[in-house]
Formats: structure tokens, sequence, C-alpha cells
């Protein structure tokens, strides 16, 4: 039939085609088309009302038709099942498909999504792998870092146990927390383990101390001072201690720390040396008492001999005098000669007792230092000699005056005494010449008076400068031999020298420094 | 010596032969007329304050000068002195130390407490008898005594 030849035909291009609208109009038109003048309409799904006149349900699919002719032929019944049976096939193959389709869809965007995912997590893999390679090198930092901390820590540990004082660490209620080997060692005790836990307060005899010591940590933060403390058997020694209070990076206080070193034996030192000053100082006054108690008896001395000798010599002078000149008739030569003796001898004795007193007074009094116009001294004196000895035609050279520090007053008691021997000693000669100069060197002037005089033998040159110590008998030259003994008194008390070279039958000279002017 | 008014030296001097030594001085150059001896402080003091056996003297008639000795017994020189011129009664009378003691400390202290001037008895017989009468003839003779004095 040419109906089935058309109708294959119609299935096989509804076959391919894709749209599920377009076959079923495509069908519809078609259908009638090939039974024609057979009108069909199809439905897929039961109209409302309208009857079928037939209904055709496979593989879920309903489809009613009508036909607007007569009831098709049975050969067209049968076409027109088979080919709705064939719609079917080919709407379910469309289902299908388009379900496959739709789940191949899904599934390839859950699948992306997937991948996506995975790239995701690989990415965040690669992140966390390069992060904990970083952390890996910060640890080695870190972990070389410590090591050397620990190394310093070891060494500042060697160094607390190394150390010669007494440290100690501990916290603020007093308990102690550490201490090192000196520690032990100075407090008697055996091992660390004994100490550690224990409060400073065991450690120090009197209770006070240690509250002492605490308040003043806790106030400015330091202490430095010494007290008993006590060992572990109960013996004593004496403690010097630097203590300093630990704070934390905040600022707040977390424990004390102290050095402590014995200090017994130096104590003892130092009051052994304490009481030797005081005996010292004590004898020091006892010394000075006696030597001002021995200075007044000599002021007193002195006095003595000043006052009382002298009357009772006056008293031999005037009256062996008197007797000279009242009694001149009564007395002969000899009774007269007598008489001088005594008036001389008494004459001299004064003298003597002049000399001695100065010579005494020199070492008594206190020196008025001043610059000295050693020209205007030498000249005053050499100018009064003059005067006095108008027989004797002395001839003064007088060369360079430099001026010296010194008592003037004393100093011209030098020179008198030195420029009245050179008078003395040369007024035997029929051209006395008396040389004066001075000479400067390393802050000392060295003054000299030389004369052309009789001059001394240098064998004698010891007893030049002693007291009473003469190198010519009295009938030879007058004196005492206390001026000489003066002089050299006088100049050592300036701290300068006094010597002489002589010549017996030449002359002599005597040289004496004093300090210099800027000295 | 009966007139205690009419003293013109007052000597205070404790050592008997100073004394007869000055007197001689002062015999030779005819000064010895009116002169009175006192032999130690205390005696010097009742002179010039016009007690005990000097009471029937008069203050208003002082001597024309003193020669008073540094060492005396009872009373010293010095605290005469201080005495004497301390009391506006007899500040003005001439006051000669007349001592053998050339001691600094002496003449200091001398001077300090207002004496006219200061000599030290030399020795030497014939220089102790020149000072003594160098002494005489200047305040006698010399010098112009204080007003009120006996002329």
């Amino acid at each position: 039939m040419d109906n089935s030849h058309d109708l294959f035909l119609l299935m096989f291009n509804l076959s391919q085609m894709h749209d599920k609208g377009t076959i079923i109009n495509h069908f519809q038109d078609s259908i009638s088309e090939i039974f024609h003048p057979d009108k069909f309409s199809f439905t897929e799904q039961k109209p409302d009302g309208n009857k079928y006149s037939e209904e055709i349900t496979t593989r879920n699919l309903s489809f009613g038709y009508i036909s607007s002719g007569k009831n098709p032929a049975d050969e067209v019944r049968k076409l027109l099942q088979n080919a709705i049976q064939m719609l079917a096939v080919i709407l379910d193959r469309l289902n299908f498909e388009t379900a496959l389709i739709a789940k191949t869809d899904s599934l390839e965007a859950i699948a992306q999504q997937h991948l996506r995912d995975i790239n995701t997590q690989i990415e965040e893999l690669h992140i966390a792998r390069f992060a904990s390679l970083n952390l890996i090198d910060d640890l080695k930092q870190e972990i070389s870092g410590r090591k050397q901390a620990e190394e310093a820590l070891l060494l500042k540990n060697y160094v607390f146990d190394a150390s010669l004082a007494a440290n100690s660490i501990s916290d603020l209620n007093g308990l102690i927390t550490e201490v090192n080997e000196a520690f032990i060692r100075i407090w008697g005790y055996s091992c660390k383990e004994e100490v550690i836990g224990k409060l400073i307060s065991e450690f120090i005899l009197n209770t006070g101390d240690a509250g002492i010591i605490v308040s003043a940590l806790q106030g400015i933060g330091t202490w430095e001072g010494d007290y008993i403390a006590k060992k572990r058997d109960g013996s004593t020694f004496i403690a010097h201690s630097y203590a300093t209070v630990l704070k934390d990076k905040n600022g707040s206080n977390i424990g004390y720390q102290s050095a402590v070193l014995d200090v017994t034996e130096k104590k003892i030192a130092e009051e052994a040396l304490n009481k030797l000053n005081e005996e010292l100082e004590r004898k020091v006054i006892q010394r000075t008492s006696m030597l001002e108690t021995s200075n007044n008896e000599l002021e007193a001395f002195s006095y003595s001999v000043s006052h009382d000798l002298r009357s009772p010599l006056r008293a031999i002078h005037s009256f062996s005098n008197i007797l000279l000149e009242e009694s001149e008739k009564q007395l002969d030569e000899e009774g007269k000669r007598i008489c001088r003796v005594i008036r001389d001898n008494a004459r001299k004795m004064g003298e003597l007792i002049d000399d001695l007193l100065s010579f005494s007074r020199i070492g008594r009094t206190s020196l008025n230092p001043c610059v000295m116009d050693m020209k205007s001294i030498v000249s005053s004196i050499t100018e009064d000699q003059i005067s006095g000895n108008i027989l004797t035609k002395i001839k003064f050279k007088k060369g360079k005056f430099i001026n010296a520090f010194g008592d003037s007053n004393l100093i011209k008691l030098v020179w008198t005494n030195l420029i009245s021997n050179a008078i003395k000693y040369s007024s035997k000669e029929s051209h006395p010449v008396i040389t004066i100069g001075s000479v400067l060197k390393d802050g000392l002037v060295t003054y000299s008076i030389e004369d052309n005089g009789v001059g001394f033998d240098m064998q004698f040159i010891d007893k030049l400068f002693g007291v009473f110590q003469r190198l010519h008998s009295e009938k030879e030259f007058e004196g005492n031999g206390v001026g000489l003994a003066i002089v050299q008194r006088i100049v050592i008390k300036h701290g300068g020298k006094v010597w002489a070279e002589g010549e017996e039958g030449v002359g002599a000279t005597f040289y004496f420094s004093l300090p210099a002017e800027n000295n | 010596m009966e007139d205690f008014n009419a003293v013109e030296i007052l000597i205070v001097e404790d050592n008997p032969f100073d004394a007869e030594l000055t007197m001689r001085a002062l015999k030779k150059n005819n000064l010895a007329n009116n002169i009175l001896i006192a032999e130690d402080g205390a005696e010097a003091l009742d002179f010039f304050f016009c007690r005990k056996k000097f009471e029937k003297r008069s203050i208003t008639r002082p001597p024309k000068v003193v020669l008073l000795d540094l060492k005396l017994p009872k009373i010293s020189g010095l605290e005469v002195l201080r005495a004497v011129k301390n009391d506006k009664r007899t500040s003005h009378i001439p006051i000669v130390i007349v001592t053998s003691s050339k001691e600094e400390p002496d003449m200091e202290k001398a001077y300090e407490l207002g004496a006219n001037s200061y000599v030290v008895k030399p020795v030497d017989f014939d220089q102790f008898i020149n000072a003594m009468a160098s002494l005489g003839l200047y305040w006698l003779l010399v010098n112009q005594p204080p007003p009120g004095s006996k002329e």
C-alpha cells in the first residue's frame, strides 16, 4: 500500500527531528495528508469534554484522535496504531535523548565545578606548602636564635656560679630562688638545695637588719652596707652586701638580688687601724702638750735669766766701779787692777747672757717672712759699723745684691754678726777689705762675705759654728763664740745652709743661702 | 721723806742695789732732792691712791715721773701700771718702765698698758749711770709735766 510507504517515510523523517512540538505537528499534518481525505486530529492529552474516536496509550503517552469523517478502516486503524506507537517511540526516544543531554550537561557542570574545586584546592595546597616552607625557615631562625640565647644563658649561669661574691636571687617574699657556689660556701652550707626556698632573714643574725634592707629595696631599689650574717652552724661573720630590686619589663618588682662579700677580716683590720689612729692622736696631743709645757718652761727660764741674772751682775759691775772711783785713794795699784778685773768680767758675763738669750730666742720665735731688700739691709749695717769703727779704714766692696725671702730682723742679725766678725778679724790688717756679694742658682740665693783678715785653719771647720766654740783666744780677739752659732741657727731656720772657707794668714769667706724671692 | 706731796720722782724698785745705784746717778746730777722709793707693787699703789701710810697724801699732787720696775713682789710692775693708767685721777702721770727685761712680750704689754717709756737697765755701770742721769734730766727738766703737778 502507498500509505504504509508514506507512513514509513514520515516516521523516518520524524525520527530525525528533535523538537517535540514540531514532531507532533508534523505528524498530525502529515497523517492527515497521507490518509486524505480522512482527517485526523491528534492530541496528546485528553481534551476536556471531547470524545475520542480512539485513544491509544503507549509508553506513557496517550494519544487520542478524532476522526472527522467516519471511522477509519481497520487497515487504516492498524496503520494509525502502528504510527502512533512509532511516534510514541520517537517521542520517548526524544525524551530520553533530552533527558540524557540534560543529564550529560548537568554532569558536565558538576564535573567542571569539581575540577574548579580541585584546582582551588591545589592552589590552596601550594600556598599552604609555601607558607609551611616559610614557617620552616622562621622556625630554623628561631631555633638558632634560641640556641644562642641558651648559650648566653649557660655562660651567664657559669659566671653567676663562678663569681667569688656570694650571689643570691629571691622572690618578693624574701624566699631564695637561686644562689651560686660562693653563697653556699660562705654561709657554710653543703649544697644549693639546702638554701633554696629559705627566707633571706634566716641568713641574717638580727631580724631588724633584714627589715631595713627590704624596705630600702622596696623604696629606692638599692641597698649597700654591712650586716652580721648567720652561718649554717650558727657562727657569724660580717657581710658587705650590694643588693638591688629586680623588675620586669613593665617596671613591676619581681624579686631581689644581692652580692655579698665577707669583710670580717677587713673590719677587724679597720677597727685595729682606727684604734691605732686614736692611740696616735692621743699620743700626739700628749706630746704636743708636753712640748708646749717645755716651751713655756723655756720661756720662763729665759725670762728669769734675762732679769734675775742681770741684776746681781749689774751690782757687781757697778759697785766694783764705785769702789774704783770713790776709794781710789785707799786702793793700791793691785787693788785697782782687781776692781777692773771684777768689772770687766761682769761686763763680759752680761754680753754672754745677751748673746745666749738671743740664741735661745731664735729657736722660739716664729718667722715673719717677706721679701727682703738685701742691698739696703747690708748697707745700713756696714754704715753703722763704719761709723762705730772710725779708727779702722775698712774698704767695703759690694757686688750684686739679689733679694731673698725671709725674716728681715733675723737676717739683719746674721749680717751684723758676719760683718762685725769680718771687721774684727781683719782689724789687724793695714788695708782691710771686705767683699760682699750674692749669686742666684736653682731658686736659692747664696750670699758671701770675704775678708782678708787672719783666716782660720780648715781642719777646725767643724768647731767654727759651735756654741761657745772659738778658734782664737780672748787675748787675740774678744768674743764669746756665740755669734756664728746664732748665724747658723737663723739660716737653718730659714731652710738654708751656712758654710765657710778659710786659710790662716790669708782670710776667710763665709757663705749662707736663702730661698730666692719668688719661692 | 716726810712730805709725800713733794715727791718728784717715785722709784718702784725691790732690788736695794739697783735702787742705790739709781739714787747715786740722780744725786750726781743734783736730781735726788725729792725722791721716794717704794719696795713693792702694793706699796706703790698705796702711794698712788693715797692709802694706808700715804693717807695724808693728796692725789692731786702727783710726782713728775715714776721709774717702775717690772719684777716686783706682791703686785707686779705691769699690774701697777694698769691700775695707775686705768684711773682717771692718775693716768696722766708719766711712767717709765725701768727693767732688766729686754723680752718683747714685756715691752709690748707695757706699751699696751700705757707706759710712757721703756728703758732696759744696762749691766755696765757707766751706761747705767748715764741712762739714769738722762732719764732724770729729761723728765724733771726737759719734759713739761702734766698740769696740776708740783712745780
